[in-house]
């Protein structure tokens, strides 16, 4: 049952058995505790008077690889949760390319109740550097346009020329 | 007390007292707005139908230091201790430089009390690392990273660092960490 505004007691007035069904017992059924149901969620605004329990999920990827595709392509890791049509995302690499001045770049796409394609907009990208020297760092983005419902959020990778190396790759994800 | 699933009231019934107390009283005493004390800190479950309020919490600290270790070492923070469950999620950000060229140098953070994740094989996985560059010239660069495996209780979080040779050089070091 939804939320209903808290009716106004009147003194004199008898409480029937609808009133207390609606103005507390479902009620209480629309606050963050009787929603809650795993340690570590979070709650955020579902819409006017609406809440709804969220996660903060993370994968880890600790192995190398190797791209030389020059467009986007999927390599995890992945993170799949529900959410709204927002979701809060950091994702990190530690990453060289293997040709001085030469940028390997990484992004992260949405599928699932989403399509979103992974973009140089949000990308995190390193250049100008010496052959095989690395940073390891992160980016972050606010999705703002999904589909509430489960969305999965792939970090992928690409080269503009050459290839480049990719590992101890972090993807974090506050479900909004 | 602890949450009980709302009683479903029946017209003709009595109302007792103790109805009240554990639907109406004890409830709202388990609800968000009843845990809610500090300004900023969030309300996150501890399981079904239990929840507690988490701080968010960071230390700062602009002033540089050098170390030559090559293994993470505890300087002089930052560090920030508060409560969690297993889980909090971990920001921090630092400049830094090495007195020689392409040489690599990296700050993570440890985590002691109630949790132990200290070793240079754990930290190391979601390390800040700044290399390939010229000597003494910086990088500024954060990292988030979600810790999954504590022990609950009181948690210390400190920034720790180590270079792979040489003098390296850490300034404006942050450390955010939100319990969960």
């Amino acid at each position: 049952m939804a939320w209903t505004a808290p009716m106004t007691f009147v003194a004199g007035d008898i409480i029937t058995a609808s009133q207390l069904n609606t103005h507390l017992r479902d009620n209480l059924n629309e606050t963050a505790v009787a929603k809650a149901t795993t340690a570590g969620r979070i709650f955020v605004a579902s819409g006017n008077n609406a809440v709804a329990q969220r996660a903060i999920a993370s994968s880890f990827t600790a192995g190398s690889i190797n791209i030389t595709g020059t467009s986007y392509g999927s390599s995890g890791p992945t993170v799949t949760v529900t959410t709204g049509t927002r979701a809060l995302v950091f994702y990190g690499c530690h990453m060289r390319h293997n040709t001085a001045n030469n940028a390997p770049l990484m992004s992260v796409s949405v599928s699932g109740a989403t399509t979103i394609a992974a973009d140089d907009d949000w990308c995190l990208l390193s250049d100008g550097k010496p052959a095989s020297q690395p940073i390891k760092a992160m980016a972050a983005h606010l999705f703002k346009t999904l589909n509430a419902g489960s969305n999965t959020f792939n970090m992928q990778y690409r080269v503009a020329a050459g290839d480049a190396d990719f590992e101890r790759r972090e993807l974090v994800v506050i479900a909004l | 007390m602890a949450w009980t699933t709302p009683m479903t009231f029946t017209g003709g019934s009595v109302l007792t007292s103790a109805q009240l107390n554990t639907h109406l009283r004890d409830n709202l005493l388990e609800s968000e707005v009843a845990k809610a004390d500090i300004l900023g800190s969030l309300i996150v479950a501890t399981g079904t139908n239990s929840l507690v309020e988490r701080q968010i919490v960071k230390a700062t600290i602009n002033t540089g230091i050098d170390t030559t270790a090559t293994s993470f070492t505890s300087e002089d923070g930052p560090e920030v201790s508060l409560e969690t469950g297993t889980r909090a999620l971990c920001l921090f950000g630092v400049w830094g430089a090495n007195s020689v060229a392409n040489t690599w140098l990296q700050a993570s953070v440890a985590v002691t009390g109630a949790s132990s994740i200290t070793s240079d094989a754990d930290l190391n996985e979601f390390a800040v690392e700044i290399d390939g560059n010229t000597a003494d010239n910086p990088h500024r660069f954060g990292q988030v990273h979600l810790f999954t495996t504590l022990t609950a209780g009181l948690n210390t979080f400190e920034m720790q660092y180590r270079t792979q040779a040489n003098t390296a050089t850490f300034y404006r070091r942050e450390l955010v960490v939100i319990g969960l």
